[in-house]
This record gives structure tokens, C-alpha cells and sequence, in this order.
């Protein structure tokens, strides 16, 4: 197929040969390109003017383009050139020696040297070698480079070189990538004709690379790089141009040992011939200062048509401020270039010379003078203007106020820039500094302010080209979607080039490690502050802490950035300067009285470890709202009108200080009932801190301070929480506390779910509570890692701890829980208990405390409590409060039974409209339920009924009857005043088999316990090995303390007791936790066990301890067949049947059968035989359709078989 | 058949300023000369020859066959004797304005060639002085075939029957008499007729063939 | 020789000029002439031919003297352009001067007038082919 497509091109291209004509093109381009221009006349390096570098006069370098564009036409002319003979050489050189002479002053000895080495050059030819490598070296501005242009002119005029010019290539200015790029392209360009010149300048700051290239260059004459680029400097000159004044070697040219300072070695050693410019003494400065002023002159006068006369002082003046600075000829120039001209020029374009006008240049007591016959003004005076920047932006640094260690830095920085700048005026390579900073504080500490300053300070010292600020946050660096964050930071980058580029909150850029915009915006930043390393400084701000972990998102950050400044926050005495002297700037006074009110609030705005507070933002908002309050003052007083004095002054009141109110501590304890020992203690808090007040005005300084973390223990409701509250704001109004805020956390406030965010979410909450009270309810839950915590818990204590011990003095930190479990809490961490040195108990409230508090209360909803009421609430009150049942409630209790009474309240009267309408908001005792405890006294009766009704059990009736008769006469006598006798342990012992009403006659006893008051609750709460057992060592105990709490006021029923004794030690263990629980509870709980006789015996003698408690021990008989018939009965009567007499026959003859078996099941036994009876009844009566009334509810014997 | 070739392409590295290989001063870089091909100057300098012979012997040919064929320039005087143009080609001008023409109104006869099978001839007619707007029309055998044409500097070409009475009537003198030239492709005598019409008389154009 | 070579230019290249751009437009008007003689089935002027001619003789100049083609060589595929131009002009004229014989004479029928005039231009452009396949002005892609 290729073979087909090519013959059919090869046709076409036959056929039509206008294809050819395309080829031409393709091959030799549309426009004919003339022979190879000469380059050279083109490609002069653009030199790279140094500030020290005399400026070659560029008007002559045009002509010269047209004479050699003219060359290129008769090329011819440089074939015809015959090589001279020694003798013309000498010739020809001494031509081009003398005429140098006359137009470079002062340098005899260089010119000779130079001149010999370029007539060596043309002596001793080596093919494809430089001619010659000559070094020129000596101080800025003595006339090397000039000497060496006039020498090639004059060589090329006496037809010794075929091009005019030399071409300079400035080698620091390649980077090391751009050596196969612009490098070689100069190169190649510079070395293109048949010979020439070549000047390498900037050879000590090059890259290394670039050096070793032109040092093979020099030596061998040609280098070739990777690319297979051969440039060869056959028959050229090189010369390699240092500016460091270098005292001369010995005359012939030799070098001094004193170069290898300046120049790398390898080029050192290239270097065949040296030329160094001596100093010019005082005398010889002056005639080039005459000879430069005089073109200067000549040229002014041909442009500005006006005659200038130079007094003899100006040469004086110039040569010797030329001297001191060592800059010679260079000096000069400038001088007449940015001083001269631009004075003169300036005064007649304002045409104040007039043409044709006689003006004299003078120098008077140090600086230069124009006179003219009208006018005389003095040049000097504006170069130094440049001068006093420096000092206008320091004043105004200064003028800020506090800040003292920024001021200090930023003396520093200027003072080394100083000593830089001289440094390298000296001839030391000046030490390239790196200027970025970074500035930690808190907001408002005038960072952004400090910053635009350095911008302006490093401009004025010349750091900085322009020295303008570009402030950019994280919004303006980072882009919205992948890749577009590089661009858009590189843009402010170069919009910040030559300046200063801000960061504010540059923490935000690394806030989190997979943040990867905010990353890319730091790489990009870094890399940029690497390449302009300088002409741009990079300044960041932001907190103290968040730089730190920012420096730390980027290695390479820390090391960038040389200077860390810390803006300390203001002092109150500062921030009160800041406020004068904004208000004076905003044409306001502010009365002299209202200064020590000020003081004072600032020291209470500004609390140490807060960082939001605000510094100079929150004087700025204060005195905008004193601004409005003073407004809203006058327009106030509208009656006369408001002087003028009146508008612009500030009084206390407009600052919100004076109306302080004073804090009187009795009406606010008054308001609580009970908690005397938080009173008496609150009191003596008080009594402290006026004693301190009153040492405060005398005087004497003495540091108060203490930690007043307190752990209150006690119920809930026992008013912890608002004890707390009233201490925050009690404390604040003392001035203990700046804020006096309460934050109330529990548990889960603190405690993280995930490892390692507990520390944190505490410091938050700490924070947050800094300056007023951080109040932690059930702080125990926090030690409870146990079971459920997780271990987070000790971690937040930790961290704590830690933070109390940092904020001591402006955080106040209360723990609450119950008594014990806080006791415990302390154990967990040895720091706590020393960090919380006032424990505060609060006991529970006594019925008639809770009365009280129910009545403030009442008063507070706006009820009114009917009179009878009130006193019937304590005994309900008592009723109500088990001593050590945790959740009793205490004040909780009370304003629930006040709710559940108004609630009652309002269903009352919602179905009674006609009540009065003074009663809607009365409380009587039905409301609270109270008149329904004669009712319940009313069923205690119920219970004996109960008792007797049970079949047989004679002897356990008879106990009972004993022990209530026992209990009752304790009661009268208690009524009767009577001294209290012990409360008797009533625990029990039931012994019998099963079924023989055990469980039925504990209920009973609960019931009958309950109404004479022995027990609160009549709760009976029954339970077996099972309930008290648990699976795991350890869990057992917790297990039984766990359900002696729920039988807590009530009795607790263990069956078969004996079960604990027998297998494992777990038993045991719930046994001795009973036990215990028996011994603290012995009012409030009562237990019953239960079993078989021979069990219970074996049961009592295994624990010493335990036959002594169980006082009363009652033996259940097995119930007899006639007892049993009884309860049979009782059972059918219950269930609506009857037994009729043959199957109370059948019945005795079963149980009969069931005599004297233990695993008979007495009573269930007959309850199972009833319940069969009538199964089997039903199933009888269900096949006769029409069964009677009568029938339907009979048993008889078969039913029982 | 084609392995002459002109290794001509240059390396286009920066050899090009290699300092041996300077470009040869010769002035004259005329494309056709493969300047740099210095190396081989006998094969550029040839097909250049070559090119300019052929162009040469062109130049020649042409002017030559310019000059012998120029019949198509003519003059009124030499056709006003019989108002034959013996040669002249179709669309010829004589004079500039009507009035130096002054022919006069004749009748021709035409000998045609028939080789057969050409029935008809493509009668050529223009007006060989100015423009002026003259008007005939064209009948044939007595019957009007195209009527009112202008007659205009460039010949229009109508068909007419061989052989055939063709005349030429004058309809309308825009000035110095109807001027005009006919002329029949396929005659044996290739000649112009040059004629003028008078107004609403006609001349005759006999056409016979053999 | 300096002098009249002087006068040569200025005189020549305002011609040369002038006819480079005449050489440039010719194809089209001998087109143009071909195509006006077959719609109208009128003979044409026929001055195509010497134009040729005289754009011809230029060129040959230009190539002969290196100082009167000076202008030319500006573009560097001028003159070998032009010389196609010419030959394609030469081809498309002889094809004119055919249809003429035949709009002018009828010598041959209109079909083989056409036929004939196509043949001239083909053989023509042939020519042209084969003389700068013969010598090419630029080197041919290696195949």
C-alpha cells in the first residue's frame, strides 16, 4: 500500500512542479534572507549597569552602530588586512597607548598593563586560542572600563581589531538551569566573528557550572556543552572585570596572591596577564572630577542655552566626597547625573533661569549652591531628602505606644541593615540577609499596623524597591478547586514583589494536616520567598499557639523565617494612653475624672490566657460607644441647649463606669434557706476581701490571691447549682472574678468519644469558663471509667488539673456529686484534693427546711398556700425524705410535690367554675394530697384483717401481733416524749418448706411495717441467689449493694437464703455485702430470709455474724389436711366456685396421700388441685349446652380426680 | 531513475556559526543557486542554465510568431476599395468614429466550404468603428431571423443556414451611417466583409456552397 | 559601467516591476479568453501571445544579469514561479490562438478545436513537467 501511495506522489509531484516551488520555500523560507546580518552590531550585552559602574556616555555607542552597519557592506576590507610586523605592532600600540593616556586619567600603570597584554595577544598566536585572558581588577569607578573601550576604539581606528566594541557578559545573572538556554545563546552570540573582545564581570557571585565553563573556555580556547554546542574563542580577548579595590602585585603584571578572594580559582589560573586600577589620590580625582564636569557643563549648556560657571570649591567638594566614599570617578558621575543635572534642569523648566543667564555653581559649609543673579539654592538639600524617611517613619514608630519589645526589634533591624549597607560599601561581599518575619499576639495588638510600618522602614532603607504592603488572608491565597490555589498565591506574590507581603491569621492555612489548598498556598509561598530571596519579605500574624503549629506544618518554614516578634498584649495604662490619644484625634476630651474608672476597665476587659479580648480594637469600640452613650446623653437633656464644651466631652457615665451596684451579700443569702455552713463560709470570703480593699487604698501590697475551688458534696437538690451560681456573681461583684460567669458541665461536656480529643474538648470548655466559675455536677461520673467510662474520664481530670493549676487566679472551679462518691473521686487523682482545698457539705434539707423552701416558693409562683396546709407539709415532707436514699430530692422533691399540687389544683377548679377568684390561686391540703393520709392510716387495719385471714400459721400471727403491739408502744412513747428506745433490729428468718405462705406473710409484714412507721416505703423487693449473684469476680458486691439500694426504706425477701452459703465464693461475697448493707441501713432496711429448716440451720451456722443478726427466727409448720381443705376453700370462694361435699371428701382423701412429703408444696399443692378441678369442670360442664347458674359453679368429686 | 539528488539540506544545529564553516562571501544568493552547496557548484550553476535556455527560446518563439501573425491589425483605406479585409480577424476595429469610414453600401457573395456535413455558418457581425448604437436586423432567405441587434465593437455570432440569402438590414443610424463588419467562419476566403447599412435598405450576402 | 548600470536600474525596475505583475495576472486573462471564445463563439483579440513573449524575455533578463534581476530575487521562489506562470500562459495561449482558428475560420470543428487546444495545453504542461523534473530547483524528499 506505502508502494502505491508513494508512486502516486512521486506522479503528482512530476506532474506539477509547482510542489517543488513549495519545497523551496519549506527549505529557504518566503523573504530571502540577506547574507547573515552582522550580529555583533546587535547583540551588545545590555550591560548590566552596577551602581558602581562609570556609564559609558551613551550618545557616542549610536554613531558607532552606523559606521559598523557600513562595515558589514565592505566586507571585503577585513580580508585585505595583512598581519603587521612586530615593528608595526609596536607602532600602532604606542599610537593607541598615548591617545589612551590623554583620555583616562590618573591610570598610567593600568593603561600600560592593559595595552601589553592586548600587544601580547597579537604576538604570540596559538591557533584556536584566546589571544589573551587579561584580568582587570581595582575599586568602582577608576576608569577600568572606560579606559578599556577608548583602547578597542583605538585599536579598530588604527585597523589592529575588526569591531568596535566589546561585548560584556554579566555571568551572575544565569541561573544554573538557563546554561543550555540563554547562556549558550550569549555565548554563541558573543563569539560569532572572526575575533574580538569578550569582558566576563560578575564572576564571584556566578554558578559554579557557568564558571568551570568559561575557565575551559580561557584555557583551551573552546568549550562544547551536552547539547554538542562548541563555542570557541580563537583569536578573541577575554577579560574577567572585578570591582574590589586590590593593591598591585609586582609591575609586570603578575598577579597578586590577594585575588584568589575575589575570583574562583580555576579562572584565576586561566589568567595570563593582570591589569589593576590604582587609587586615585585627592589630585587626580579632581582633575577627572573637572574633566567629567565639564562635559557635564558643556553638555548642559548646549541643551539648556545658559551659561554655567564652576567655582574651583565644586571640584574640591566633588573630588573629596569622591575620596571618602571610595567610588572615584563613579561618584562623581552620579552626582552630576541625579543631582546637577536634575536641579538645573528643574529650575529652568520653572524657567527661574532664565537663557542666555550667567549661573554659577558654588560650594558653601558642605553643600553645592546654583547662584544665579536672582536666586540661590542649594543642590545638596534635596538628595538627603531621601534620608529623612528613615527617621519620619522611626518617629512614627515611636509615636505607637507600648509595644516596647517590637520598637527595640525593629531598632535592631534597622541598626544591622545599617552596618550591611556600610559593609558592603567597604568592598566585604555585603551578606545577603534575609528579612522574613513572623508576628505572634493577640488580635487588636497592632500587628497589621507594625507591619505596613517595616514595609516603609525597609523601602527607606533601601531594602525594598517599592516597599508596598499587600495584605492577603487564607480566602485570597487558596483557590476554589484543585490546582487553582498555585496560581492565584503566585499572583499576590508578584503583586507583593518588591514589598511586603502580610499574612493575617496565617495559621488558618494549616489548620488541619489534610487541608491540602492551604498546604500548596505554604509550598508555593516558600518557594517564591526562596527565588525572590531579595526583593521580597513575607510577614505573617497570628495567635501564639496556632503559629506554632503552623511553623510546624512546613519544614522548610521555621528556618525561612529568621525573626519572631511577640506582640505582648496592652496594659490597662497603655490601653488608656491609646484612648486619649484616639479621642484627642478625633477632636474629643475625656474628663479627668473618668481615667481611674477607665483603668479599671480595662484591667477587667483584659484577662491574661483569653485571647479574644481585643486590645486596640476593644479601646476602638469602647470609644465609639462612649461616643453614642455621650450622644444619646445630650440629645437626652433636650431642655437647655447643650454648650459647646458639653459636645466633645466624655464623662464616666458615657463609659459605663460609677453605677456600680454595690453587692450586699445578706438579701442574697437571705434568699436561702438552710446551707448555714456555705453561709458562714460565703461570710467569711466577704469579710476577706474588704479587708484586702481596705489594704488595697492604704496601700500595701499584698498578694492576695487564693485558690478558691471548692467540692461541694451532697444530694441533688440540695441547692449546689444555685449556691454556685449566686458564688460566680458574688465573686465577680468582689472583684475576685473578672466575668463572674457560671458554666455548668457534666461529664459528657468533658469527656470525648474519641482517643484524644477528651484534652481538647476540656481546654474549650476551660476556656471558655476563664474569668468567671466552671461548676462540674456529678464529677464523680468522671473517676467512673469502670464499667461504662472508657478511660476518657482520667484524661479530662488530667487535663484539668493541669489547666486549674494554669488559670489560678482568674478561674474558680466547683466539683459537685454525692458525699462518698466524691470522696472516692478525690482518690483518683493525689492533685485534686490539693487543688480543691474547700470541701463544702450540704446536708440534706430537714422536712422542715423543705417546708420553708416550699412555702418561698409557693410565694415565688405566685400561689398562696392555705393555712392548714403548711404545717401538715412537714410530716409529709418527713414522710417523704428517706435518709440516705440518694434520690430523695431534697428541693427537687419540693418543687415537684408543689407542681403535682397545682396540677391537682387546676383539675380541681377546672370542674367547679363558680369558685372565687381569690381562691384560683389558693393551694389546699386535697391539692398536695395531704388529706389522703388519713386514709392510708385507715388501711393499716386492712393488713391485721389481712393476717388473720391467712390459714394457720398461728405462731407466726401470734409474732407478728407481738412485734407491731412492740413498734406501737415505741411510737406513743415517742409522742410522749420519751426518750427513743433503739430502733430493734426486726430481720427475720422464715424456716419451712415451700408453699407454706412465706412470701404471702413477708408482704404482709412489709404493709404492716410501712403503717407503723418502722420502714417509709412499704416496698418489698424479692430476689434469690440469682438477684444478688452476679457472673464475674468483683460484679457480686456491686450487684447486691445495687438491689439493697432499690429495697432502700422498704423490706428486702431473700428465698432460699440458704442457696448463698452453698457453692462458690460468690455467694459468700453477696452474703458479707448484706450483711454490711444490714449494719449501715439498720433503720432503714429490712430483710427477711427464707428456706427450708434444716438449710436455714446449716445456712446461720456457716457466718458467725449472721445468727446474731437475725434476731427473730419463725418456723412455717406444714399446713395439716383440715388447714389445707380451709385454704382450698378460700381458693374456689375466690374464684367464684363451690366445693360440694363428695369433692370435699375426694379432696381430704388426696391430700391425705400427700402427708409428711416435703415436696408436697402445701399450699400451692391445693392451689394446683383447685386450679385442676376446675380445668377439668369446665371440660365437663363445656358438652352440656344447657347447664345452670348453679351447676356452672359447683365442683364436684370427679372434677378433683 | 531519480538518485540525482541535490544533497543540499544544511545541518540546522548551531554548526551554522561553527567559525569554519563561515557562509562563503559570494553576494549573489539567488535561490536557484544552492548557496551553500559550494561544495558541488558545477550541477546548481547547470540546471540554472538549463532554466534559462528554455525560458529564452520561449521569449523568442512567442515574439516571433507575435510578429508574423499580427494581421490583426488594420486601416479603413485598405478595405474601403471593395470592403474586403482579406485575413482580418472578427471583432476588428478600423477607425475610431463612423464618419472616416464612409463605405459604401455593397452586396457580396460568399463562397462557402462544405466538407459535407456543415449545414450552417456562425455569421460573426460587429461594428469596427465607434459604438455608436447602430441597429440592424438579420433576415434570411426573406425571413427575419434575429431582429433589432445592436451592433457593438465585440462580433456577435449568429447561425445561418448554407446556402443562403443573408440580409442585413439598417434599422436605426446612431450617427455617420450603420458601420459594421461581417464575417463567415467556414468560407474558403477567410476574409471580413466591412459594409454599412442603410437605414431601412439592407445589403446581401449571397452564401453558396458547392 | 558603474553609471549606466545605474541608469539601467532606475529605468528597468519600474518596467520590471510592471511586468512581474503582468506575468502574475496573464493565466487568468488567457482564461478568460478561452472561456469568453467558447460561450460566445467569438474569436477573441489574441494578444495573449506576446504578452507572453515580452513577460518571457523579461525573466530571461532577470536571470541572465544578477544586477537586473535584483528585484526579483527579493522572494526567494519568485523567478521559478514566474517561469511556470509563463509556460502554463504559453499553453493556455497556443490553446487561444487554436479556438481562434477555429471562432475565426471554423478550420476545425468546434469539438476538435477543443480537443486540439486541450492537447496543446497537456503537452505543454508536460514539458514543464519533465524539464524541471530533469533539474529541479529544490531537493526532493528522500522517496
Amino acid at each position: 500500500m506505502g508502494i502505491m501511495r508513494n508512486r502516486v506522489m512521486a506522479a503528482i509531484r512530476f506532474l506539477f512542479p509547482e510542489y517543488q516551488l513549495v519545497e523551496l520555500v519549506r527549505e529557504k523560507g518566503f523573504i530571502a534572507k540577506k547574507k547573515a546580518p552582522p550580529a555583533r552590531a546587535f547583540n551588545k550585552m545590555p550591560v548590566q549597569q552596577p551602581l558602581y559602574e562609570e556609564p559609558r556616555p551613551e550618545s557616542n555607542s549610536v554613531m558607532y552602530t552606523e559606521k559598523n552597519y557600513q562595515r558589514v557592506e565592505n566586507g571585503y576590507k577585513v580580508q585585505e588586512r595583512k598581519s603587521l610586523s612586530p615593528e608595526e605592532l609596536d607602532h600602532q600600540f604606542r599610537e593607541v597607548e598615548r591617545s589612551l593616556k590623554q583620555k583616562v586619567i590618573g591610570q598610567q600603570a593600568f593603561i600600560e598593563d592593559l595595552v601589553a597584554g592586548y600587544k601580547e595577544g597579537y604576538m604570540n598566536e596559538q591557533p584556536n586560542k584566546a589571544r589573551n585572558v587579561i584580568l582587570l581588577a581595582g575599586a568602582p569607578g577608576t576608569g577600568k572600563k572606560t579606559a578599556l573601550e577608548w583602547l578597542v576604539r583605538e585599536m579598530y581606528t588604527y585597523g589592529l581589531a575588526d569591531w568596535p566594541q566589546i561585548t560584556e557578559i554579566d555571568l551572575k545573572r544565569y541561573e544554573a538551569d538557563e546554561i543550555s538556554g540563554n547562556f549558550i545563546n550569549d555565548m554563541a552570540a558573543a563569539f560569532q566573528d572572526p575575533e574580538g573582545t569578550v569582558l566576563f564581570r560578575g564572576i564571584k557571585e556566578a554558578d559554579p557550572a557557568i564558571v568551570n565553563l568559561v575557565s575551559r573556555l580561557a584555557a583551551e580556547g573552546s568549550f562544547r556543552t551536552k547539547e554538542g554546542v562548541r563555542i570557541s574563542a580563537a583569536d578573541y580577548f577575554l577579560l574577567f572585570y572585578i570591582d574590589e579595590p586590590v593593591e598591585r602585585g609586582n609591575d609586570y603584571g603578575q598577579l597578586s596572591p590577594e585575588l584568589e578572594r575575589h575570583l574562583p580559582v580555576s579562572i584565576l589560573q586561566t589568567a595570563r596577564t593582570a591589569a589593576i586600577s590604582s587609587l586615585l589620590d585627592r589630585e587626580t580625582m579632581r582633575r577627572i572630577a573637572e574633566e567629567l564636569l565639564g562635559q557635564a557643563v558643556e553638555e548642559l549648556t548646549r541643551g539648556m542655552k545658559t551659561k554655567l560657571v564652576i567655582h574651583p570649591s565644586v571640584y574640591e567638594a566633588l573630588a573629596e566626597m569622591a575620596e571618602t566614599n571610595k567610588t572615584f570617578g563613579e561618584a562623581v558621575q552620579h552626582w552630576i547625573e541625579t543631582e546637577l543635572t536634575l536641579a538645573l534642569s528643574g529650575l529652568r523648566a520653572r524657567n527661574e533661569i532664565g537663557a542666555h543667564e550667567t549661573v554659577r555653581i558654588r560650594f558653601k559649609d558642605d553643600s553645592f549652591f546654583i547662584e544665579s543673579n536672582t536666586l540661590e539654592v542649594p543642590i545638596k538639600a534635596r538628595s538627603f531628602a531621601r534620608q529623612e524617611t528613615i527617621d519620619d517613619v522611626l518617629n512614627e514608630l515611636n509615636g505607637l505606644t507600648g509595644l516596647e519589645s517590637v520598637k527595640t526589634f525593629v531598632h535592631e533591624l534597622i541598626e544591622t541593615v545599617q552596618v550591611n549597607k556600610l559593609r558592603g560599601r567597604e568592598g566585604e561581599n555585603a551578606m545577603a540577609m534575609s528579612l522574613h518575619m513572623v508576628f505572634t499576639g493577640n488580635p487588636g495588638t497592632g500587628k497589621t499596623t507594625v507591619a505596613r510600618l517595616i514595609g516603609r522602614i525597609l523601602k527607606a532603607l533601601g531594602l525594598l524597591p517599592q516597599g508596598q504592603l499587600i495584605e492577603v488572608t487564607r480566602q485570597e491565597l487558596v483557590g476554589q478547586y484543585v490546582g487553582s490555589t498555585a496560581p492565584k498565591t503566585m499572583a499576590k506574590v508578584t503583586e507583593a514583589l518588591g514589598g511586603v507581603l502580610f499574612i493575617d491569621e496565617a495559621y488558618t492555612l494549616a489548620r488541619h494536616d489534610h487541608d491540602t489548598f492551604g498546604v500548596e498556598a505554604i509550598d508555593t509561598i516558600v518557594k517564591a520567598m526562596e527565588d525572590h530571596r531579595d526583593n521580597l519579605v513575607v510577614v505573617l500574624a497570628g495567635y501564639t499557639q496556632e503559629m506554632e503549629t503552623f511553623l510546624r506544618s512546613n519544614p522548610g518554614l521555621r528556618s525561612r523565617f529568621p525573626f519572631i516578634v511577640e506582640f505582648p498584649d496592652y496594659k490597662a495604662a497603655d490601653m488608656l494612653d491609646i484612648m486619649i490619644a484616639m479621642a484627642n484625634k478625633n477632636g474629643f476630651q475625656i474628663e479627668a475624672a473618668a481615667n481611674e474608672g477607665l483603668l479599671e476597665l480595662f484591667e477587667q476587659k483584659q484577662i491574661p490566657g483569653r485571647n479574644d479580648s481585643g486590645n486596640g480594637r476593644l479601646v476602638r469600640n469602647l470609644f465609639e460607644e462612649a461616643v453614642r452613650k455621650q450622644a444619646t446623653r445630650i440629645r437626652g437633656k433636650k431642655s437647655e441647649r447643650p454648650s459647646e464644651g458639653d459636645l466633645q466631652l466624655l464623662i464616666r457615665a458615657d463609659f459605663g463606669i460609677g453605677e456600680k451596684e454595690a453587692f450586699n451579700i445578706e438579701n442574697e443569702l437571705a434568699g436561702i434557706v438552710g446551707l448555714e455552713k456555705v453561709k458562714v463560709f460565703v461570710r467569711t470570703l466577704e469579710k476577706q476581701l474588704i479587708v484586702d480593699r481596705r489594704r488595697k487604698e492604704a496601700g500595701i501590697q499584698v498578694d492576695t490571691g487564693q485558690t478558691l475551688n471548692m467540692i461541694f458534696s451532697g444530694n441533688p437538690g440540695t441547692g449546689k447549682t444555685m449556691m454556685a451560681r449566686l458564688l460566680a456573681g458574688m465573686l465577680r461583684s468582689m472583684g475576685y472574678l473578672k466575668k463572674g460567669h457560671l458554666i455548668e458541665v457534666d461529664r459528657s461536656d468533658l469527656v470525648a468519644e474519641y482517643v484524644g480529643q477528651t484534652a481538647n474538648k476540656t481546654k474549650l470548655v476551660v476556656e471558655s469558663a476563664l474569668g468567671g466559675v466552671l461548676f462540674i455536677d456529678e464529677a464523680y461520673a468522671l473517676a467512673q471509667d469502670g464499667v461504662q467510662g472508657g478511660g476518657f474520664g482520667k484524661e479530662a481530670i488530667d487535663t484539668l488539673v493541669r489547666l486549674i493549676e494554669l488559670h489560678k487566679d482568674n478561674l474558680v472551679v466547683i466539683l459537685a456529686g454525692y458525699t462518698e462518691d466524691m470522696i472516692r473521686f478525690a482518690q483518683v487523682n493525689p492533685g485534686i484534693s490539693s487543688r480543691f482545698p474547700l470541701q463544702i457539705e450540704f446536708p440534706d434539707y430537714t422536712p422542715t427546711e423543705m417546708q420553708q423552701i416550699a412555702s418561698v416558693m409557693v410565694k415565688a409562683r405566685g400561689f398562696v398556700l392555705a393555712s392548714e396546709v403548711s404545717d401538715s407539709l412537714v410530716p409529709y415532707f418527713n414522710e417523704k425524705q428517706i435518709p440516705g436514699k440518694k434520690d430523695g430530692g431534697n428541693a427537687r422533691l419540693v418543687r415537684n410535690t408543689l407542681e403535682q399540687a397545682i396540677r391537682k389544683q387546676a383539675e380541681r377548679l377546672a370542674d367547679r367554675p363558680d369558685i372565687a377568684a381569690e381562691k384560683l390561686n389558693e393551694l389546699i391540703a386535697e391539692d398536695f394530697g395531704l388529706s389522703a393520709d388519713a386514709a392510708s392510716s385507715g388501711n393499716s387495719a386492712n393488713a391485721l384483717e389481712a393476717l388473720d385471714s391467712v390459714v394457720g400459721l398461728s405462731s407466726v400471727k401470734e409474732f407478728v401481733r407481738s412485734l407491731s403491739a412492740q413498734i406501737e408502744v415505741a411510737k406513743r412513747r415517742e409522742e410522749m416524749g420519751l426518750p427513743k428506745a433503739s430502733a430493734q433490729a426486726l430481720h427475720l428468718v422464715f424456716k419451712g418448706n415451700p408453699g407454706t405462705g412465706k412470701t404471702t406473710i413477708a408482704r404482709i409484714l412489709a404493709k404492716r411495717f410501712n403503717e407503723l412507721g418502722v420502714i417509709k416505703a412499704d416496698t418489698l423487693v424479692e430476689t434469690d441467689r440469682s438477684g444478688l449473684v452476679a457472673g464475674y469476680v468483683g460484679q457480686t458486691a456491686l450487684k447486691t449493694k445495687e438491689v439493697v439500694d432499690r429495697a432502700l426504706g422498704g423490706v428486702l425477701f431473700v428465698d432460699e437464703a440458704y442457696s448463698l452459703a452453698e457453692g462458690d465464693q460468690f455467694g459468700q461475697e453477696a452474703i458479707d455485702t448484706l450483711v454490711k448493707a444490714m449494719d449501715d441501713y439498720r433503720d432503714r432496711l429490712i430483710v427477711i430470709l427464707a428456706g427450708y429448716d434444716e438449710d436455714m440451720e446449716r445456712f446461720l451456722n456457716s457466718n458467725a455474724g449472721l445468727r446474731s443478726r437475725f434476731p427473730n427466727i419463725i418456723a412455717f409448720p406444714d399446713y395439716t389436711a383440715e388447714e389445707m381443705l380451709q385454704i382450698s376453700h378460700l381458693i374456689a370462694k375466690g374464684q367464684g366456685y363451690a366445693i360440694t361435699r363428695e369433692a370435699e371428701i375426694a379432696l381430704r382423701s388426696i391430700l391425705e396421700t400427700y402427708a409428711g412429703d416435703i415436696t408436697a408444696g402445701n399450699g400451692r399443692l391445693v392451689r394446683n388441685l383447685v386450679e385442676k378441678a376446675i380445668r377439668s369442670h369446665a371440660l365437663r360442664i363445656s358438652g352440656k349446652a344447657n347447664a345452670t347458674a348453679e351447676e356452672l359453679s359447683t365442683l364436684n368429686a370427679e372434677d378433683f380426680e | 531513475m531519480d538518485s540525482y539528488r541535490q544533497n543540499k539540506k544544511k545541518p540546522r544545529s548551531y554548526a551554522r556559526n561553527e567559525v569554519e564553516s563561515r557562509p562563503t562571501e559570494t553576494e549573489d544568493a539567488s535561490l536557484e543557486y544552492s548557496e551553500e552547496a559550494a561544495s558541488q557548484p558545477s550541477s546548481a550553476v547547470k540546471i540554472k542554465d538549463k532554466h534559462r535556455f528554455w525560458i529564452g527560446f520561449t521569449a523568442l518563439i512567442t515574439i516571433g510568431l507575435a510578429f508574423f501573425t499580427h494581421t490583426s491589425t488594420g486601416r479603413v483605406d485598405d478595405v474601403k476599395s471593395n470592403g474586403i479585409g482579406k485575413g482580418m480577424e472578427a471583432g476588428i476595429r478600423l477607425a475610431a468614429s463612423d464618419d472616416s469610414a464612409n463605405l459604401m453600401a455593397r452586396d457580396f457573395e460568399i463562397e462557402m466550404k462544405t466538407n459535407g456535413k456543415t449545414k450552417t455558418s456562425r455569421m460573426l457581425i460587429w461594428d469596427f468603428a465607434a459604438e455608436d448604437g447602430d441597429v440592424v436586423t438579420i433576415k434570411v432567405d426573406g425571413n427575419i431571423l434575429q431582429s433589432n441587434i445592436g451592433i457593438m465593437n465585440k462580433p456577435v455570432a449568429i447561425d445561418v443556414p448554407i446556402p443562403s440569402v443573408v440580409e442585413i438590414v439598417g434599422i436605426k443610424d446612431g450617427g455617420g451611417g450603420i458601420t459594421y463588419g461581417v464575417k463567415f467562419p467556414g468560407a474558403v476566403k477567410n476574409s471580413a466583409y466591412f459594409n454599412a447599412a442603410p437605414v431601412n435598405s439592407s445589403n446581401a450576402y449571397k452564401l453558396t456552397g458547392q | 559601467m558603474n553609471v549606466l548600470k545605474w541608469f539601467f536600474i532606475i529605468l528597468l525596475y519600474p518596467i520590471m516591476f510592471v511586468m512581474m505583475v503582468l506575468t502574475l495576472i496573464m493565466p487568468f486573462m488567457a482564461y478568460d479568453d478561452l472561456k469568453n471564445v467558447l460561450t460566445y463563439e467569438v474569436p477573441s483579440s489574441g494578444s495573449t501571445l506576446t504578452m507572453v513573449g515580452f513577460c518571457s524575455f523579461f525573466i530571461y533578463l532577470a536571470m541572465k544579469s544578477k544586477w537586473l534581476g535584483m528585484p526579483y530575487r527579493k522572494i526567494t521562489i519568485l523567478l521559478p514561479m514566474l517561469q511556470m506562470i509563463i509556460y502554463t500562459s504559453l499553453a493556455l495561449a497556443i490553446g487561444g490562438t487554436i479556438l481562434n482558428k477555429w471562432a475565426d475560420q471554423a478550420m476545425f470543428s468546434k469539438g476538435t478545436a477543443i480537443a486540439l487546444a486541450l492537447l496543446a495545453f497537456v503537452a505543454i504542461r508536460l514539458f514543464l513537467s519533465f524539464l524541471y523534473w530533469k533539474n529541479p530547483i529544490a531537493q526532493r524528499k528522500s522517496q
